[in-house]
Parts: C-alpha cells; structure tokens; sequence
C-alpha cells in the first residue's frame, strides 16, 4: 500500500465568499473528519492535482500535515467537481485509524479486453458494469485496485461479485450476486430502428406537408 | 420511435424558466464518453431521436449508446391564425429541459476516436453547444 503525503492549512469555517476567495487564490476548501471530530482545512490545487496524478485513478492513502506538524492518515472520501467548469470545488478526507477496519471505494480494472473471447471471435462487447466496488480492510491492507480479468469471457457470460478472487484482510461490501462485467451480444436491432426511425421520420414529414396545404388552402379560403 | 411519457399527471404544464446548472446527471455515469451541454435550453424529442439515430449510424453495431434525457415536457401551441383566448392550445411537442452541464448522450465499446465522431455527429443535431467529455477527464 502506497502512501502520499500532501501539506494542508487549517481554515475557520466560513462563508461563500471567503470560500470564493480562497478558490481564486490557488487552494481548495476541504474537510477531515474522523469518529466525532471534524476540521476545515485548504488544500494546494497543484499539490492535489499532482497526488491525484500519482495515484493514477487507484485509491491511497493520504498522509495530511498541517503548519503545527500535525499528521493524520486519511482516505479521500469525496471530491465535489464543478460541473462545467471540472475544477475540484471541494474535498472530503476520512480519516482512518491505523489498526481499524474501514470502509472505501477500490477501483475495478480490467484486464485482457483485447482477447476476449467474446469480443475477438463473436463481435461482442464488454459491458463494465461495476467500476468501483465497496470494500471493508485496515489501512496497511488497501488494495490499490481490484483487477479482473476478462480474457477468457464468452458473449453472453459475466463476472459477478461473487466470482472475484479473495483477497487477503479485505471484505467485500457489494451483494455477492451483483455483476461487475458481462460480455453483451452485439446489437442486431441496429437497422430495424433505423428503418422506423425513418419511416416515422418521413410519416412526421409527409403529415405536417399535409398540415401546411391544409393551413394555405384555409387561408386561401380566408 | 421518439421517445414520449406514456402516462402524465397533467396534460399540460406552465412554461417555466431555465436557471443555474445542473446538480445531477452531469457526470459520465454508465459509458466512456459522452457530450454535456454548454447552454440550456430546451431538447424536443424528435432531436433526442436524430442525435441517437446517427450515433448508432455512426457505431455500425461497435458501441452501446445511452441516451441520459427524457423528455418530460409537453410544449403546446395555438394553431396558426387563430384568436387569443379559448383555452391553452393543444401539445405540439415533448420536450428535455437542459440545463448547463447535463450530460446527453454516453457512448461506450468503441475507440476514443469512433466515439468522438459520433458525437460530434450528435452534436449536429442539437440546438445548443456541448462538449465531448470522457469518463477519465477531471
């Protein structure tokens, strides 16, 4: 298990505009809390970003030290993104107690999409269904990712929570019966849709054509 | 077919206004990439059916398409040269509401690249900007 580490400065909780200031000036609002206690803290935007770039899309563990020197090991619980504009508007840490079970969001990976069985040989396609599953483990065992592999999939079989392999000290939350992938048969109905799609089309033409000589001969009556 | 609500509470619906963004169903939910809308206005069924038609053209049979609005708005009109008065006129149209943000359309199953073309084809078809947008994008 990898560890960041990512220097954070402790803010007095305040209102939007202080808050609008403080995204104008390079940093992000966020908060650590842990089991009765929470803290409002800033984040570095570039700092965040360079983290998140070394985590590359798995989950880590974040190591957060603040101007007194203070540490706490923390989890990213969330991140609110700005819909338009995608810049990180604020961050939730979790922090977790070194020793004790917690509960996190592990990425799933696949691997061998490319020689699937389903997708080479019969035109299938891989429906990745489950991109993060919910995991319960201490923090020395936070898998970074859970990789599963899709190679030997057929169109219509798939993989359910249930089928994953076990991974040591680390429990899976998600319902055994919940899918992660499945190998889709390619869609046949392609051209029919199309076919209706254009005979309604042209019935909606043909049917306001008639609509506007009825309207110019009602005018011309007129 | 175009997609219309088979059951309504009411059959008709005052205008509205379109304000802020939109606070759900403004991320990559269930495919790789999609296209989110840089205005709002207003999306009637029969675009949501020529967008979908030719990003499943456009595809042949690779992707798997999801379509992210409905349209849940009746839209009614007068008919032409009649007086004022007399009632609400009759349901013309079905309409999405979209606001900045929204996500349209997602596509999946398919390189980066087919994907793009067949939402820039999509694009087309619409009445306000969008952006081609991928899951990975933060």
């Amino acid at each position: 298990m990898q560890k960041y580490t990512l220097n954070v400065k402790t803010r007095i909780p305040s209102n939007k505009g202080a808050l609008k200031q403080l995204r104008k000036g390079g940093e992000i609002p966020g908060n650590i809390y842990s089991k009765g206690n929470a803290k409002s803290i800033s984040v570095s935007t570039i700092a965040f970003r360079n983290v998140n770039k070394e985590i590359g899309g798995g989950a880590g563990l974040i190591e957060l030290k603040d101007e007194n020197g203070d540490l706490a090991l923390t989890h990213v619980k969330g991140v609110q993104i700005h819909p338009i504009s995608r810049t990180i508007e604020h961050i939730d840490f979790h922090e977790v107690a070194r020793g004790e079970t917690f509960d996190s969001k592990i990425p799933v990976v696949l691997t061998g999409a490319s020689d699937c069985l389903g997708v080479k040989h019969e035109g299938g396609m891989l429906d990745h269904k489950t991109l993060e599953l919910e995991i319960r483990c201490r923090p020395s065992k936070l898998p970074e990712n859970i990789t599963v592999d899709v190679s030997g999939l057929n169109v219509g079989d798939s993989i359910h929570v249930d089928d994953l392999e076990a991974i040591e000290d680390v429990e899976f939350l998600n319902t055994g019966i919940q899918v992660v992938v499945s190998c889709q048969p390619p869609t046949v109905a392609v051209a029919t849709d199309d076919s209706d799609a254009a005979e309604s089309s042209t019935e909606g033409e043909e049917a306001s054509e008639g609509d506007e000589a009825k309207n110019e001969e009602e005018s011309s009556e007129g | 077919m175009a997609q219309i609500p088979s059951r309504t509470k009411y059959r008709k619906v005052h205008t509205g206004r379109i304000y802020g963004t939109a606070q759900k169903g403004n991320t990559v939910a269930f495919g790789e990439f999609g296209i989110q809308s840089l205005s709002r206005g207003r999306m009637t069924s029969r675009q949501i059916e020529a967008a979908r038609v030719a990003m499943t053209r456009s595809l042949k049979r690779k992707g798997k398409v999801w379509i992210r609005v409905f349209p849940h708005k009746p839209v009614t009109k007068k008919p032409a040269e009649t007086r004022m008065g007399k009632g609400k006129g009759s349901v013309e149209k079905w309409v999405a509401v979209i606001r900045p943000g929204t996500m349209l359309f997602e596509v999946a199953g398919c390189s980066e690249t087919a994907a793009r073309e067949a939402l820039r084809l999509a694009d087309t078809k619409l009445p306000f900007r969008c952006r081609f947008v991928s899951r990975d994008d933060v």
